[in-house]
């Protein structure tokens, strides 16, 4: 089902009331209700694929319970780790929240983390646990990655070995699959991969409630596209009492609202221009190919980021808070803080589960840009099985290293401009040559092969200017540019439409204005968002 | 702020809401305004009433980019003139017969190709349309009785596109239609009798311009049956049949049945011209459609002359290359129309110059009186 659909528009609120309806000290039952509803949502594509993340979620349940006899933790584990946690306090800081997460996933991570852990419960696992503790850990990992590597890169891996063997003039009679790729598996093994490995590192503790754990994997707003959340954030909201607050309803709206203007004006307007260009890209001029990055720039960071404000839009209407995914990435001064910005929940992952696993930063030089680069190649590949995301994610690496080797990637953490309506001169010279150099990148991303993108930028190099006919694109370029506008005016909110505190006849307007403005601009064509490939 | 207050806001801003959006769909985009059919049950086919409004506004897509009048005659048709019956005319009447396509839809009433028809006759011809949206065969049949019966016409023109044989077969309960089993055609009379009742959804959505909006700007029932407007266009025309030995033969089975009662129903004296094809837009010539093949080869069987469309559209490409159609819509916009009337007036002009002598269709200082 597609948040853009006039399906998910009789879903939601059939959900939403009956949701509320069974009452908020229900909890039990609302989850069961929300695994339900989340399971229907995702049979609407196919249902067959329920099955994987059924399977997904029961390996990792039992593996999680596995983990947890081997250490003797008490049955309501799951509870305790809740309240110990105390996630209220996310709910009215979700970014602070998130830090404070990112930090405590941070370096002492392992083993301090463990001897922590098991000193709290008077218990220090023996050898014979710790061995069983990697086994189930194992067992997750394969299972998981298991099923993303059998449907996502198996034909990926086959092709690319049978080219490379043909080009050692061998031919080989490689076995053929070509399997639907279901829609949004990047997603849910991810999130579900991190509870394991932390039950498995003693971050946390797993829980014994298997509704509240498999609506946790499949919980419908951010299943198929994220954000990939923490058993540490989610979980615990599952075994909570939750309750309608208005904020979280009038916040929640204002969310949804505005991720279908990014999604249904800006990105889909964007999409078929987009599409057009890339697909003639040998017989149009540079600046028409630089015409079209530019707005798939804009299209994929409308198409991703609104898919995840209404995700978390919604999840809020339903008293749930998801971490952040988006923090305004074009308005980044260096490519360091763009990745502190764009898909926050993927970078956080692959910071705290392929990157400081490595070694982080805390080893030798020539060992901390291999790490740099393996974790950013392995996140291209991430996003899918083409050499294209693969080159996406080296070039990014390659960015972000001359920052780390001067130790300047974490110079720039506040709100640009801050307190000021426009950039001074330097810093909006930064963010010009962040955005270009991200531009340079979106070309691989988007190209169809290595040779496509490279033909591309070639065309842009040699053949700038044919003195074509621009005036076409003044639409999607003139609605790209109000996007920006409007963002920057509120950068230092969660979103562009967090409005809460305007008077209420501004606000009101704003709303008026942004209804119109999707109801006589939207594509309403159900165009796919492009996340779910991924 | 407590739920209650929470549920008055949203309920007094979704009344604002719905304010502002039946001024904007009223002035700014204006929504697409159609008019009300219902159904002649003596005859059996759905016109346009008469007894309500008669003028109003057609706008396509979500900013009503297109916007053309319509206006509805005297007697339930798209059309800028009323008819008059046969002792208040002055000049023979060519009757022409379709679907949406020949009716004038998205266009202005004087780009009706009925009128289109008349200016290239020369105005020797009277030419009344009676062409209605998803109208095939099987109704105009039933329209044409009408028509025989009130205005008793000189000429009956039918324009067929490829598919509406098969067309007539495909059953609907608030259309005539025809059942064909075993060389066998019986007629399926509409079931569904009310239609022209406005019931109280249809009033409401004939007086939210907002409902009007969704429904016909945005085609949100088409959207919420997941059909893209291209296949609207194949449910139409049934373009989509694959045309085998068992399907010719229903084709050819409705085409004879078509024709038969035709020429017994509409008198031996009567000009009877079945025009078949559709508009084209490639540079390689077309091939004709099985449906074309067999009106070809069936109607002069009974005395009908026919008029092949399709090749003339083709010529018209070549030499223009130009679209007949609209770009958000099916539908063949005002240059489609008037290739049309072109074409049917180069194939019309000998029929009519040897059934009309005295009306001279290509001479337009001859007699112009009424042959009685």
């Amino acid at each position: 089902m597609l948040f853009n659909s006039l399906t998910f528009l009789v879903f939601l609120p059939i959900v939403f009331l009956l949701y509320w309806g069974l009452g908020r000290r229900r909890v039990r039952a609302q989850n069961a209700f929300l695994l339900v509803a989340s399971y229907v949502f995702y049979g609407w594509w196919d249902w067959r694929f329920l099955s994987l993340i059924f399977l997904s979620s029961l390996v990792d349940y039992l593996a999680g319970m596995g983990m947890a006899r081997g250490d003797g933790v008490s049955s309501d584990g799951a509870s305790a780790f809740a309240s110990k946690h105390g996630h209220d306090e996310n709910r009215d800081d979700p970014s602070g929240g998130e830090s404070r997460l990112a930090s405590k996933h941070g370096h002492d991570s392992g083993d301090a983390g463990a001897s922590a852990f098991a000193s709290k419960h008077g218990h220090v696992p023996g050898h014979e646990q710790n061995g069983r503790r990697r086994v189930l850990l194992i067992v997750s990992l394969v299972v998981n990655l298991g099923i993303l590597l059998t449907f996502k890169y198996f034909g990926f891996f086959i092709d690319s070995f049978g080219e490379l063997l043909n080009a050692f003039g061998l031919q080989a009679n490689l076995p053929s699959l070509r399997l639907i790729l279901p829609v949004g598996v990047s997603f849910y093994t991810f999130q579900t991969l991190s509870y394991t490995i932390d039950i498995y590192r003693r971050k946390i503790e797993p829980t014994r409630d298997p509704v509240a754990f498999f609506a946790f994997v499949s919980f419908f707003p951010q299943l198929v596209a994220g954000p990939i959340e923490r058993a540490s954030n989610l979980l615990p909201q599952f075994q909570r009492q939750r309750s309608v607050r208005h904020d979280d309803l009038s916040e929640g709206f204002r969310q949804i609202l505005w991720g279908f203007l990014k999604k249904v004006v800006v990105a889909d307007t964007a999409a078929g221009y987009v599409n057009d260009i890339f697909a003639s890209s040998a017989t149009v001029d540079g600046l028409t190919l630089f015409i079209g990055t530019f707005l798939f720039a804009i299209q994929i960071y409308g198409d991703f980021s609104g898919y995840s404000d209404i995700a978390i839009g919604t999840a809020r209407l339903f008293g749930f808070r998801l971490m952040r995914n988006f923090a305004y990435p074009y308005f980044s001064r260096d490519i360091a803080e763009f990745w502190r910005r764009w898909h926050i929940s993927l970078s956080t992952w692959f910071r705290d589960y392929v990157y400081i696993p490595m070694g982080g930063s805390y080893v030798p030089k020539g060992q901390r840009i291999f790490n740099i680069m393996v974790t950013f190649t392995v996140s291209g590949l991430w996003h899918g099985a083409n050499w294209t995301f693969l080159v996406w994610g080296f070039l990014n690496g390659a960015y972000y290293i001359p920052l780390m080797l001067r130790d300047k990637h974490k110079q720039y953490t506040a709100i640009p401009a801050e307190g000021r309506l426009l950039p001074a001169f330097g810093e909006a010279w930064r963010m010009a040559v962040t955005f270009l150099i991200t531009l340079l990148a979106w070309v691989f991303f988007r190209a169809d092969s290595i040779g496509h993108a490279f033909q591309i930028l070639t065309q842009m190099a040699t053949q700038p200017y044919f003195g074509m006919e621009y005036g076409v694109y003044l639409t999607p370029v003139l609605m790209a540019v109000l996007l920006l506008a409007v963002e920057w005016l509120q950068r230092d909110k969660e979103f562009a439409l967090q409005i809460g505190a305007w008077v209420w006849p501004v606000r009101w307007a704003a709303y008026y204005a942004v209804l119109f403005i999707i109801l006589f601009f939207g594509e309403f064509g159900e165009r796919e968002f492009i996340y779910f490939q991924f | 702020m407590n739920l209650g207050k929470l549920t008055v806001r949203i309920i007094a801003f979704m009344a604002g809401f719905l304010v502002l959006a039946e001024i904007l769909l009223r002035t700014v985009v204006p929504a697409c305004d159609v008019p009300p059919m219902e159904l002649n049950t003596e005859y059996g086919f759905l016109n346009y009433r008469t007894d309500g409004q008669r003028s109003g506004l057609f706008t396509q897509g979500q900013r009503a980019f297109h916007r053309s009048r319509w206006e509805v005659n005297n007697d339930g048709w798209i059309f800028p003139e009323d008819y008059h019956p046969p002792d208040a005319r002055h000049r023979p009447l060519i009757a022409m017969f379709g679907s949406s396509y020949i009716e004038g839809l998205w266009v202005e009433p004087d780009e009706n190709p009925g009128i289109r028809l008349r200016e290239n006759l020369n105005q020797r011809f009277l030419v009344y349309n009676f062409s209605i949206t998803n109208s095939v065969p099987s109704e105009h049949l039933q329209e044409a009785r009408y028509v025989r019966d009130t205005y008793a016409p000189e000429v009956y023109l039918f324009i067929l596109q490829p598919g509406y044989l098969i067309g007539c077969t495909d059953l609907d309960p608030e259309r005539t239609r025809f059942a064909v089993e075993d060389d066998t055609v019986r007629v399926v009379r509409p079931t569904v009798l009310q239609r022209g009742g406005l019931d109280g959804v249809k009033q409401l959505i004939r007086k939210s311009a907002l409902l009007r909006y969704l429904l016909w700007n945005l085609r949100l029932a088409a959207a919420l049956q997941g059909i893209a407007v291209e296949d609207q266009v194949d449910a139409i025309t049934v373009r989509n049949t694959v045309y085998d030995d068992s399907t010719e033969a229903v084709a050819e089975t409705v085409a004879q049945y078509l024709c038969r009662q035709m020429r017994e129903r509409l008198g031996d004296n009567a000009v009877i011209v079945i025009a078949h094809g559709d508009i084209y837009h490639d540079t390689a010539p077309p091939a004709m459609h099985p449906e074309e093949a067999i009106l070809e080869r069936v109607a002069p069987e009974f005395g009908i002359d026919t008029i092949p469309l399709t090749d003339g559209f083709y010529r018209k490409y070549l030499s223009d290359r130009r679209s007949f159609k609209f770009d958000y819509d099916m539908h063949w916009n005002a240059y489609g129309l008037q290739t049309l009337a072109d074409i049917l007036a180069d194939g019309m002009i000998p029929i009519l110059e040897t059934g009309f002598p005295r009306h001279p269709v290509g001479n337009p200082d001859g007699d112009s009186t009424v042959q009685q």
